[in-house]
């Protein structure tokens, strides 16, 4: 059976495409329309993935939606009715999108594909969240665990999963307004970021401070003895304001929210304070809820997903104190990562015998032709050779590291989820404490605090980063998770230690990243250290480079000093450079549109 | 001369955009006072709390309902 799982209309639009019961092409839309977490329908995607399996519309047996609109249209009214008369304007806002375009999900996947309006069907938002995560685990059966900002009504869930017989059940679920991703996004916005990317700022942030104002935080929270929780929504708006996330008495107890994107939050205790305070509760109440999905089910296993399953100082409590004996985090866990999940769940639930599968790497985005990399490079007249195989090119590409160089990495298919994992990263020596701030403020253009992270050659990373096992538990192969770099190790790999001493390691397997192991390889017989800075080969505000063309326009708007693509590597510059673009379009997501 | 149609076209196409999106505002408006607003009153006058914000319950879990994988994609509500 041939089943494509959509994503739309909110953030982080993406299409996926499962044959028997087998992924074999996912990926967001922004990489191909260059807008940062694009919600329109994915035709480029869409595109893509069929192209990519050879397939034609006229092919697929179905089409699911990661969600049911309908249901989530009734949250949205019963939001606004509740909240009478102070919710008009989110009324008007959302219902103005409503009426435009989300009441009519199906018809515009007809339009768009051209199928019949009986081929498309719709799964329930987190159960989409489960089967990502469930349906790619190495499981024979496992609770679930989902917990985001809010899908229809439900903000968390906890289920279980068999494969055989095949059985996914959603047991219980927290609803809407109740919701920790809307607790850590109302912080978000009051810290000045922008809410559905500023998250992983706030969890960077949060080791700059103490989190004095944790008690604060938990007085805005009703516990129950079963883990579950109700916010008090006096210290919100996000339920009645389209725009605003939280309310006047955030403020008087936190003092003035930070205006966005302004002056550097590291600089402001109280800001630091504030992030490690939500930070810390949102790792108590994930604790909490993971402790009580364990109670309920019985199960050692775990399966993760939904957007909070992305905060990674979150994910290693949970991995050494939840009481799982081993644990799996969907790598695209927010609503992109529901396109694939819809797809899964229906390739079980209306096929035979579907596939097992495993996912053992996250490769399922579109891959790149040397003629298009010869292509992209002499249409930006930049001088290039081509490596004489790959233990060449990594033994080039890791001379140039180990020399203080910052090279772009561009190779093989892309990845699905917002981690680079070494096919579209930007590589740096992990060693000088200096190449942070480099990074950052000349390749990146982003703040001077933000970590960067470690990629290492996972035979190696115990001896490295205090792990909670070796070899290290699968979400560290996805960079899903921190660990504490080994204190006698930490001036080795001074530039990706966060202030509080920890990184978020990816451990590269041999096996299934080949290319990446080998440089990391090479980075230690070079340096000493088998491992290399590694982040998204992007620049701030700007999705990840998906062609070779993205890649060199990035390069040559940014410092990198050397370029590979494939086999090619250029460490030179155009004689009469471009000016420097500092972004693409941006993005067209409507702000404050977490909740509606 | 085609290229001076299809600004015309661009521009009356534009401005129509706006003023269906301030009719729309006004429209909804109108919703919103005279439907949702008496709708919401008498929910209040009943009692009846859609958010589950009110009361002393000792669970923020609902049980959700779980019927055959098939008939779960059916339907878009």
């Amino acid at each position: 059976m041939n089943i494509l799982g959509l994503s739309f209309d909110y953030h982080d639009a993406a299409a996926a495409l499962v044959v028997d019961g087998v992924p074999v092409a996912a990926a967001a839309e922004e990489r191909f329309s260059r807008l940062k977490h694009d919600r329109r329908l994915p035709a480029r995607s869409v595109e893509f993935c069929l192209k990519r399996a050879g397939l034609a519309a006229g092919d697929l047996d179905a089409v699911v939606f990661y969600e049911k609109p309908f249901r989530k249209l009734t949250r949205i009214l019963a939001g606004a009715v509740s909240t009478f008369p102070s919710s008009g304007a989110l009324f008007r806002r959302a219902m103005g999108a409503w009426i435009d375009e989300r009441l009519w999900v199906g018809p515009r996947i007809e339009a768009a594909l051209g199928v019949a309006p009986e081929k498309i069907l719709y799964c329930e938002h987190h159960l989409s969240h489960a089967a990502s995560a469930f349906l790619c685990s190495p499981y024979d059966d496992a609770a679930t665990l989902t917990v985001d900002g809010v899908g229809e009504w439900a903000t968390a869930a906890i289920g279980r999963g068999s494969r055989a017989p095949f059985r996914l059940s959603l047991d219980v679920e927290m609803r809407y307004p109740h919701s920790l991703g809307l607790l850590y996004s109302a912080f978000t916005a009051y810290l000045g970021f922008e809410v559905n990317e500023g998250e992983y700022k706030v969890m960077g942030l949060a080791p700059y401070g103490t989190p004095r104002y944790a008690e604060a935080i938990r007085g805005m929270i009703e516990p129950f003895a079963d883990a579950s929780f109700r916010l008090d929504l006096d210290w919100f708006a996000f339920h009645r304001d389209p725009v605003r996330a939280f309310s006047r008495k955030f403020e008087d107890a936190f003092g003035p929210a930070r205006a966005p994107e302004s002056g550097d939050p590291a600089g402001d205790k109280r800001l630091c304070d504030v992030a490690a305070s939500v930070q810390l509760v949102c790792e108590e109440l994930m604790l909490g809820l993971a402790r009580e999905a364990r109670r309920r089910t019985g199960s050692p296993n775990l399966c993760l997903a939904g957007g909070v399953a992305l905060n990674a100082v979150s994910n290693a409590r949970l991995l050494r104190e939840a009481g799982f004996g081993s644990v799996w985090i969907q790598p695209a866990g927010g609503d992109a990562g529901g396109a694939l999940g819809a797809a899964l769940y229906a390739a079980h639930a209306l096929g035979k015998s579907p596939a097992r599968y495993e996912m053992r790497s996250v490769a399922l985005g579109p891959e790149h032709t040397a003629a298009e990399a010869v292509e992209a490079l002499k249409a930006a007249g930049l001088p290039f050779v081509e490596t004489r195989g790959e233990d060449d090119l990594c033994e080039r590409v890791s001379g140039l590291l180990a020399g203080g160089k910052v090279v772009g990495w561009h190779q093989g298919r892309s990845e699905w989820g917002p981690r680079a994992l070494g096919q579209r990263s930007i590589l740096a020596d992990p060693s000088p404490a200096a190449m942070k701030d480099t990074v950052n403020a000349k390749i990146k253009f982003r703040e001077l605090y933000r970590p960067f992270a470690p990629s290492v050659c996972a035979g190696a990373a115990a001896e490295w980063f205090e792990l909670p096992r070796d070899p290290a538990p699968d979400p560290y192969r996805f960079m899903l998770a921190t660990a504490r770099t080994r204190p006698d190790r930490r001036e080795r790999l001074a530039a990706v230690t966060h202030v509080d001493g920890s990184s978020r390691v990816q451990t590269i397997d041999p096996v299934q990243s080949p290319l990446f192991h080998r440089l990391a390889e090479s980075m230690g017989r070079t340096t000493g250290v088998p491992a290399a800075l590694n982040t998204s080969f992007n620049l701030k505000g700007e999705p990840i480079v998906e062609t070779p063309a993205d890649a060199v326009a990035t390069f040559l708007a940014s410092g990198m000093d050397a370029l590979a693509v494939g086999p090619f590597l250029t460490t030179g510059r155009p004689e009469n450079p471009q000016p420097r673009r500092q972004t693409w379009d941006s993005s067209e997501t409507p702000p404050g549109a977490s909740a509606w | 001369m085609r290229a001076i149609l299809a600004d015309a076209r661009r521009r009356l196409l534009a401005g129509a955009a706006r003023v269906a999106a301030a009719l729309g505002a006004v429209l909804l408006t109108v919703v919103y006072w005279l439907v949702l607003g008496p709708v919401a009153l008498t929910l209040r006058l009943l009692g009846v709390d859609l958010l589950g914000v009110r009361g002393a319950p000792s669970t923020a879990w609902t049980p959700v309902e779980n019927p055959d994988p098939k008939s779960r994609l059916e339907g878009a509500g």
